[in-house]
């Protein structure tokens, strides 16, 4: 398995180079630019900006000054914890964003990283949570009233657009009723609305993969051996049918956490939330060129982590796949 | 004592009546879905939303015509679902609306399902470096964050609609491509193909006549999911600011006017975000259905 | 094992049915809060992308700025002549070229440094260094050597017209004679606020952070979670600490105009930047004494491609100009107090001189309008080439106008919306047809609204060039006489530059914006002004709705 997680880690690092060129260029060709505004800055202060930034160097010397800043030049992972201060730890400069110029790109990521992580990390639990017992619940009742009932309410999550789910929510529960805040990301309770928003569209899916993975399950022989055995129903199901049946969960799980967890850019407008998701949107709005880098390199780090993991938990909980 | 005198050889046993009459994989997960209510509901449902929106129009009233001395009115006779702030009918913007998003949502699904089924096929068939390199691209494109790219997308090329079918096509495929070649693998190893493999089929008769009518289940299901993920998509650029051109509407337009002002003019998101969520229910009930009558291992019922 | 899980789903049920039972209608922001320390909520649309003065460019980053650091003088909220602030009194040259600023005596810094004239010259350098790649630089151009120094030519700050004859006085000069209603206005803008230079070096880009920033405003700097909230406290060596008494204003973020307004409703934020248009009619009946009305220094017009055919000729212009109804716009689409707009110098800096007989723009004459355009070649409309309208938003008011143009000209234009940047480029590189776009200055002065459109600005979107709007322009600029009044050459070109643009119609202005926002009753002294430069000093709350905190 190490062997697999370490030829995995190397296979990385060409994709991750190709992602950031792909990027950075793609970036150029937009029209529009960091200073573009209605009323045009003078030439002389456009060229004094030009060149704080090195936008006047040839497009090739840029993208290797870039390139070259991004390479670790040093080991002290213990800085890490002062921030998440890469350039401190591992050399690795992710270079100041253009639309805050006296914050670096690395310090507004570490800022927001872990209210997304938290955000996403609830929603994700809510997600189970809902979607779980709903989708075992219509497996096992096939077909019948219940599952109807449990499958339409678990679509409601995914067939409801979360900007209109929310502020109906927050007219709910926070006008009218005020046992919520309207907005904000202050105190424990504020978590409540947003993730239950956010993590509702997720549980659709997972009752729905749940539910598909479970019927498939429960009608294969060594189900019937277990029944005819004398198993009860709950140990079929939760024993020897879970494991199984989380397959496809397990999948989808991995790309989806790397969405989630970098936030979702209507949840964090309509509540209010300092997380990621906002940067991933305004930072291409603004042209933020640095920054649309920066979270493009973290969205992509996740999803290579994040598929590993899934890789990993799926040939624990399915012996007969193998480590390729 | 039987005498073997050769005047009296043993008949042939008449061949007895079949137990069953023999049914192709078609018929047998008609009969499957048929029983699935919900999913006949949603296909109904589905099939007379498409109807309503792409001949509708030419009945109803047009759908940019403005009434500026109206402004946003409830229900009533002249305007059967209200009108919004500019005066305009809302049932004609909202099956013209409907117009756009399905076919947004059918376009890219179809661009999608072209591109995906292709890659995924060949990527699962050929096996081997192949197989390696083409995933790995599949990757790195997955892990681009949808977003910014279609942002950056739509704002290199303008807001043409067309353009939005493939750039939400152009990020559907991925997932389509991924789910048929894990099925490829999965049925490449069954003993069938081995069979036809020793049998001496050429490749592309074992791709097409034994592969993928074995694979078509989950595509045709994953197809019909992709449409409500898709017209979410589009929902959300509209939420962005980045959806159809105005006079035109979509649902995701439609919504998101309505959600601004829901306390105002209730019927401005009542009646589009109802279409949509029916709309979605239908189609993910559909699949789900689909997905059951046609997944041979669970036949057994 | 099936009951189980049954029960298991009931209970997971129960206290969601319980919370929907138990919803009661109270209305959370009328409920009296108990009494506690007076913090004023103010919502903030944008994250400040710097407190730092010298780099600081959007309206948003000024609204925290202004509450922590003084310039010289501050602009006055009803828009005349700029009041003392740091300087409590100056004077002027006979020949208007000289402006001589005497700082106050009591003018600190919240470190309890005072606030000398070097400090001023200090941060005057700053910015024009052009190191600094000072975005807004350009309002210094007025002053001599500025341009010159900024751009690099200049190697030495001495020759700029910046003079430290004692530590309380500073001497400006100019570039070229101007009365101080044109002037003073420069010298209360963003970029002319002081930083502190000792903290800035011996910090460096760290000195705007809580706890470091140091100002001579009538607050300071405490708390800054971004995008959230940013918290100031008065600062008690404010010249007027007497007078500020709030215990702290919080600036709130909100991004979205309707998370602000739900949030406004919950009570938690007393004072709003925006109210989304279809709520204003709710809030003008419901509770009128917290909607607020007042016109901004802001034109909202359509910039039409003077190099496209059709657009070539004056008489199309006008005729699409002409067909435009703006008071249908502004009363039945937008609804929010804004103003037609009958010429280009919205009506909130265009006091004084240039109201005597005002130019007046082409008017609301359909009739007229189908005659223009009939004899431009294209009667009813035939023939007229399919153009396009583009904007970054507004969709609802580039709608009407599509149907108004073709209800009355029978022509049809294709609307094109981009993303905000991507328009805005398009017009400058003249990639478009029509163009609906905003215009703010960035002084109160009819001049820097008139200059975009000469042939060499930047900003000259219809790419239109007159020699004689150009000259009228130069000529406006030069002359620099005592008064501006009528019979004034200065004013006289100002006031012909403009009759000639209107009457040209590279251009046509649709409407003049207007802010509409509601604040708590209990909010008093409130001041800001057509361009969105607030002042903070006069604050107060009454105590029939102190909110807890």
């Amino acid at each position: 398995m190490f062997r697999f997680i370490g030829r995995r880690f190397l296979q990385t690092i060409p994709v991750m180079l190709i992602i950031i060129t792909g990027t950075f260029f793609m970036q150029r060709f937009v029209p529009g630019g960091p200073f573009t505004a209605e009323k045009a800055v003078t030439p002389e202060v456009l060229h004094n900006l030009e060149a704080y930034y090195h936008l006047n160097d040839p497009l090739w010397k840029q993208y290797m000054d870039y390139v070259w800043d991004l390479c670790p030049k040093r080991f002290h992972p213990l800085a890490l914890v002062n921030g998440l201060d890469f350039k401190a730890a591992f050399g690795i400069d992710f270079r100041p964003s253009f639309k805050y110029p006296n914050r670096t790109v690395n310090e507004i990521i570490a800022d927001k990283l872990p209210v997304s992580l938290e955000l996403g990390g609830w929603s994700l639990l809510v997600a189970l949570g809902l979607g779980l017992p709903l989708g075992i619940l219509a497996a096992v009742k096939r077909n019948t009233w219940i599952d109807y009932l449990c499958s339409s309410f678990a679509m409601t999550g995914i067939c409801i657009p979360n900007f209109v789910l929310g502020p109906l929510l927050v007219l709910a529960f926070a006008i009218h009723t005020g046992w919520f805040e309207a907005s904000g990301w202050y105190s424990p309770i504020d978590r409540v609305l947003p993730c239950l928003t956010l993590g509702s569209f997720y549980a659709g899916y997972i009752a729905r993969l749940t539910r598909g993975g479970m019927i498939e399950v429960l009608h294969q022989d060594f189900i019937r051996t277990a029944r005819a055995k004398g198993a009860s129903e709950a140990r079929i199901i939760f024993h020897h049918a879970l494991r199984a049946g989380l397959l496809p969960v397990v999948s989808f799980l991995g790309p989806a956490a790397a969405g989630i967890l970098t936030g979702s850019f209507v949840i964090e407008t309509i509540f209010q939330i300092p997380g990621l998701g906002r940067e991933f949107v305004n930072s291409a709005l603004n042209r933020d060129y640095t920054m649309v880098l920066g979270t493009v390199i973290l969205y992509a780090g996740l999803i290579v982590t994040l598929n590993l993991v899934v890789d990993v938990v799926q040939v624990w909980l399915n012996p007969r796949l193998k480590f390729e | 004592m039987v005498s073997l005198s050769p005047k009296k050889l043993p008949q042939p046993m008449p061949v007895p009546e079949p137990a069953e009459r023999g049914q192709s994989l078609w018929s047998d997960a008609w009969r499957r879905l048929r029983k699935n209510h919900l999913a006949v509901a949603g296909g109904i449902f589905v099939v007379t939303l498409f109807l309503l929106c792409f001949i509708g129009p030419f009945f109803s009233q047009r759908y940019e015509v403005q009434n500026l001395d109206l402004g946003a009115s409830p229900p009533s006779d002249a305007h059967w679902l209200g009108t919004d702030t500019l005066g305009r009918d809302l049932l004609a913007r909202l099956l013209y609306g409907g117009q756009i998003s399905l076919s947004v949502g059918l376009i890219a699904t179809v661009v999608a399902l072209a591109i995906g089924v292709t890659y995924g096929a060949m990527a699962g068939f050929s096996g081997g470096k192949t197989d390696i390199v083409m995933m790995r691209i599949v990757d790195i494109m997955y892990a681009l964050p949808f977003t910014i790219f279609v942002i950056l997308l739509m704002v290199f090329f303008g807001r043409n609609i067309f353009l939005l079918f493939f750039a939400i096509g152009a990020v559907e495929w991925l997932t389509m491509a991924r789910i048929v070649r894990g099925q490829v693998l999965s049925v490449k190893r069954m003993e069938f193909i081995e069979a036809a493999r020793t049998l001496g089929f050429g490749r592309c008769r074992i791709i097409f006549r034994h592969i993928i009518p074995n694979i078509l289940g989950p595509v045709i299901v994953y197809t019909t999911l992709t449409i409500p993920s898709v017209m979410l998509l589009e929902a959300f650029l509209s939420f962005l600011g980045l959806g159809v051109q105005p006079p035109m509407s979509s649902l995701g337009v439609l919504i998101k006017n309505g959600a601004d002002s829901m306390e105002e003019y209730w019927w401005l998101l009542v009646f589009p975000g109802a279409i949509f969520s029916l709309t979605l229910f239908s189609l993910n009930f559909l699949g789900d259905g689909l997905r059951d009558a046609l997944d041979v291992r669970t036949s057994k019922d | 094992m099936i009951h189980t899980v049954m029960s298991r789903k009931s209970w997971a049920v129960l206290p969601l049915a319980a919370v929907l039972a138990l919803g009661g209608c109270t209305r959370r922001d009328a409920a009296p809060p108990p009494v506690g320390q007076a913090v004023l909520r103010i919502s903030q649309r944008n994250e400040p992308g710097d407190l730092d003065p010298a780099i600081a460019s959007m309206p948003d980053d000024f609204f925290i700025i202004r509450a922590l650091s003084e310039g010289l003088v501050i602009p006055s909220p009803d828009g005349a002549t700029p009041v003392p602030a740091a300087a409590e009194r100056w004077e002027v040259s006979p020949d208007q070229l000289r402006y001589t600023f005497h700082l106050r005596s009591n003018e600190r810094w919240s470190n309890g440094e005072p606030v000398t004239a070097e400090d001023f010259l200090e941060s005057f350098r700053r910015v024009l260094s052009p190191g600094t790649a000072a975005p807004k630089a350009d309002l210094f151009f007025p002053v001599k050597n500025a341009r010159d120094y900024l751009s690099g030519k200049l190697e030495d700050f001495g020759s700029v017209g910046f003079n430290a004859p004692d530590s309380q006085t500073v001497a400006v000069t100019l570039d070229r004679p101007m009365p101080p209603g044109e002037f003073l206005p420069y010298a209360a803008s963003g970029p002319w606020i002081p930083v502190n230079p000792r903290a800035v070096s011996r910090l460096g880009s760290q000195w705007t952070r809580p706890g470091n920033f140091v100002g001579n405003g009538p607050y300071t700097l405490t708390e800054w979670l971004p995008n959230q909230r940013i918290t100031v406290k008065p600062n008690s060596f404010y010249r007027a600490a007497g007078q500020v008494r709030l215990a702290a204003i919080q600036f709130v973020r909100f991004d979205d105009e309707d998370s602000e307004e739900r949030a406004y409703r919950a009570g938690q934020v007393d004072v709003t930047m925006k109210v989304p248009t279809e709520r204003i009619e709710t809030y003008a009946h419901e509770r009128p004494a917290e909607l607020h009305r007042a016109p901004l220094a802001e034109t909202r017009y359509l910039s039409f491609n003077t190099r496209r055919p059709a657009l070539n000729d004056p008489r199309v212009r006008q005729a699409l100009s002409m067909a435009i109804d703006q008071r249908r716009i502004v009363d039945d689409v937008l609804r929010g107090g804004q103003e037609p707009a009958d010429r280009l110098i919205p009506t909130a800096i265009s006091t004084g001189v240039l109201d005597k007989g005002p130019p007046r723009g082409l008017g609301y004459d359909p009739a007229e309008a189908r005659r223009l355009l009939a004899a431009a070649g294209y009667p009813d409309g035939r023939n007229f080439p399919h153009l396009e309208l583009s904007g970054w938003s507004s969709a609802p008011v580039l709608e009407a106008i599509q149907e108004m143009w073709k209800k009355e000209l029978g022509i049809e234009v294709a609307i094109v919306l981009r993303e905000a940047r991507a328009h805005v480029a398009a017009l400058r590189s003249g990639a478009y047809d029509i163009g609906f776009i905003t215009l703010i200055p960035d002084v109160p002065d009819p001049i820097s609204i008139l200059e975009n459109f000469t042939t060499d600005s930047p900003n000259n979107y219809p790419h239109w060039s007159d020699g004689v709007y150009d000259y009228l322009i130069q000529l406006a600029e030069s002359a620099g006489n005592p008064a501006k009044d009528v019979g004034n050459f200065d004013a006289v070109a100002l006031r012909g530059a403009e009759s000639l643009l209107l009457t040209e119609a590279p251009l046509a202005p649709v409407y003049f914006n207007s802010k509409v926002w509601v604040m708590r009753t209990y909010v008093h002294g409130w001041r800001e002004d057509a361009l969105w430069t607030r002042y903070y000093g006069d604050l107060w709350m009454d105590s029939t709705g102190i909110p807890r905190h």
